[in-house]
């Protein structure tokens, strides 16, 4: 027993021996760091020294949120082109929505059916001699409103629910979830259909609400899964044993670490909610045809004589999807990728 | 009787097992089983055991992380398991065991850091700046690393923020969760070097808990040893490593790794010995749940749980 003490000892001053001193620890940090403040005595072991030394004029401030975003989109040359095909798309529709006469444009013109695109029509006419550019404006503007409206309200509700039920768990989350799973086997598209059929006044936003209505319970579960992943985690605890608040910690410690599936999630939704609005179109319940949207222009290619014979008719309205698709993704990414700082380019 | 800044009474921390078409609780899992802790100030307490024996799980009822299913925590006279809502962030603090997972990777050092000083002390942006960058630079990190992520440091480095983190508030009891285990071996002598610094600093107490019996002894004037949620030996240090009488903490002791090389045939002996005595003796010293006996004091401040049949002596 003696024998084995005198080993714990040896053992003891090797532990001793190796000690930041010693292995130039400090040393290299300080090498690797030619920027650092110089102001502090970086040297001693015991900072308390440099507690007065701290420059008060210059104290070294952080860089806020929505530069490092900036910084982010400007870095990727992909997303800073799509930012600014979007702005451009998105500013010329409003602009000129401004000046079109929606009244006009869906008023039925016999004389001028199915042109082609030409002087007059600049995009051609559909089988009612209604201009296509215009009902493209005009569309575009009514796709655009819901698509953001609807991902915004379900995407913001469902993060917030599935916080919720997946942080406090137990009987909550177990109660919240049966709203969802009941919400989830409710025939949506039918209820939709019934809304349209039977509500006397059918505008923009009252369609938003109803399709948000149902679209939530998608990212409520997606985000209860990944909060209750990140919640066992131990700086959530550590964070408790700090003494922050829930609320506190949901959002400044949870949230920051979804924002990415939230952020991939609200794009991917934009997307799906653009195409769920035309697919009631489609089947004669999203708008009627004075109201265009980007979906009633894409019904039209039901025809088989519109989709082999008068490509203008519909054609631009799915380019324009896809472009609108694809840069809203592009500046998502970027978005992700400034939320969390190891996958920054900038 | 001295003063004991925590005592931890007879605690049990049990994990229902759930099962059966209707979900109800078939048995329990008994993580911790009846463990008494006193812990006098400014005093390490090493808390030893292999993996799965309550040692974390002892540690996170102190925190408040973990349900306390019986018994009494007791810091500095306020009772934390009382049901009533007690703060005492401000004076318990923790060091988590894993540095990758107890670092928020969206925040910045700065953020980590100064996130007790904002809930608990009003300071100013600047004063909030100049004190994260006297912690920072106490815990041997350069004032530059202030608006840094967690991911651009090594391992030592983040148990060192980690460590800021939990002396930011001036506290008196330290819950240190394996705090190097995660580490290597150079890095381990670091932080404990520099935790044992702080510590003297500071006048903190500490709750030390490790499965590495060396670094226990490194760090702590009075060990506890527990096995499956209970402890077998408890004492000061010396004794403990000097006169083990448990037979587990016998087993334990010899399986500490030696660096000279000459005595590896001796301590081969010694550790296969060891393990016979073990093998043929060790289910004398378990009830008939396979949990170790209830404490038995031998001396002053030395307790082992020593099979009753033995009376005590050995």
């Amino acid at each position: 027993m003696t024998k084995d003490n005198k080993n714990l000892n040896d053992e003891n001053r090797e532990l001793n021996d190796v000690n930041p001193e010693n292995t130039g620890f400090r040393k290299d940090r300080n090498e690797a760091h030619p920027t650092d403040i110089d102001t502090h005595n970086q040297s001693g072991t015991h900072g308390i020294e440099s507690h007065d030394t701290i420059d008060v004029e210059n104290l070294p401030r952080s860089t806020p949120g929505w530069k490092v975003v900036l910084g982010e989109v400007f870095a990727d040359k992909i997303a800073l082109f799509s930012l600014i095909i979007m702005i451009a798309i998105t500013s010329y529709v409003f602009g000129l929505t401004m000046f079109l006469k929606q009244s006009e444009i869906v008023t039925v013109d016999l004389f001028s059916i199915n042109q082609a695109p030409n002087d007059e029509f600049r995009l051609g006419t559909d089988y009612g001699g209604r201009d296509i550019f215009g009902q493209l404006i005009i569309g575009t503007r009514n796709s655009l409103l819901i698509g953001v409206l609807v991902t915004a309200i379900s995407v913001s509700f469902g993060t917030a629910y599935g916080v919720i039920s997946g942080y406090f768990g137990g009987q909550i989350d177990n109660l919240m979830m049966r709203i969802v799973d009941f919400m989830m086997v409710l025939p949506f598209i039918m209820i939709i259909v019934v809304y349209v059929t039977i509500s006397p006044d059918y505008s923009i936003v009252s369609f938003s609400l109803i399709m948000s209505a149902f679209l939530w319970t998608g990212t409520a579960r997606l985000i209860r899964s990944l909060a209750i992943q990140e919640k066992e985690q131990d700086y959530i605890n550590a964070s408790k044993t700090l003494g922050s608040s829930n609320i506190k910690i949901i959002f400044t410690q949870l949230l920051p670490n979804l924002i990415g599936i939230i952020i991939v999630n609200s794009t991917l939704s934009l997307a799906a909610n653009i195409g769920i609005e035309s697919g009631l179109s489609f089947i004669g319940f999203g708008f009627p045809e004075d109201t265009p949207s980007l979906g009633t222009l894409l019904s039209y290619a039901t025809q088989t004589q519109t989709l082999r014979l008068r490509p203008w008719i519909w054609a631009p309205a799915a380019i324009l999807i896809l472009i609108l698709m694809l840069c809203v993704r592009n500046v998502g990414e970027a978005m992700r990728r400034a939320g969390d700082a190891r996958q920054r380019n900038a | 009787m001295t003063e004991y800044l925590l005592e931890i009474n007879d605690l049990k921390v049990y994990y229902p097992i759930k099962g059966g078409f209707f979900n109800t609780t078939k048995d329990y899992v008994r993580a911790v089983d009846g463990v008494t802790i006193n812990i006098p100030k400014g005093k390490t307490y090493g808390l030893v055991g292999e993996s799965g024996s309550g040692k974390t799980t002892t540690g996170k009822a102190v925190m408040g992380l973990n349900k306390v299913t019986d018994g009494d925590i007791y810091f500095d006279g306020k009772h934390l398991n009382s049901g009533k809502k007690v703060d005492v962030s401000r004076e318990v603090q923790m060091i988590f065991q894993d540095p990758y997972s107890s670092l928020n990777p969206r925040k910045r050092v700065f953020d980590i850091v100064a996130e007790p000083l904002r809930n608990y002390e009003k300071l100013s942006k600047d004063e909030l700046i100049k004190e994260v960058i006297r912690l920072i630079t106490r815990v041997g990190l350069p004032p530059g690393s202030l608006y840094k992520y967690p991911h651009e440091f090594s391992g030592g480095q983040r148990q060192r923020i980690g460590v800021a983190r939990a002396i930011a508030l001036n506290p008196k009891l330290i819950i240190a969760d394996e705090p190097v285990s995660a580490l290597d071996v150079s890095v381990q002598a670091q932080v404990l070097n520099f935790l044992q610094e702080i510590q003297e600093d500071m006048d903190l107490t500490m709750l030390f808990i490790a499965h590495d019996l060396g670094v226990v002894r490194h760090m702590c004037e009075w060990i506890g040893i527990m096995y499956h949620g209970r402890l077998v030996e408890e004492g000061p240090a010396e004794v403990i490593f000097k006169d083990p009488q448990h037979i587990y903490t016998k087993k334990l002791i010899a399986a500490i790794p030696d660096v000279n090389v000459d005595n590896i045939e001796a301590n081969l002996r010694k550790r296969r010995e060891v393990q016979e005595e073990f093998d043929n003796h060790f289910h004398e010293y378990l009830d008939e749940d396979g949990k170790p006996f209830p404490l038995v004091k031998i001396s002053e401040n030395h307790s082992v749980a020593l099979p009753p049949t033995e009376g005590g002596k050995q």
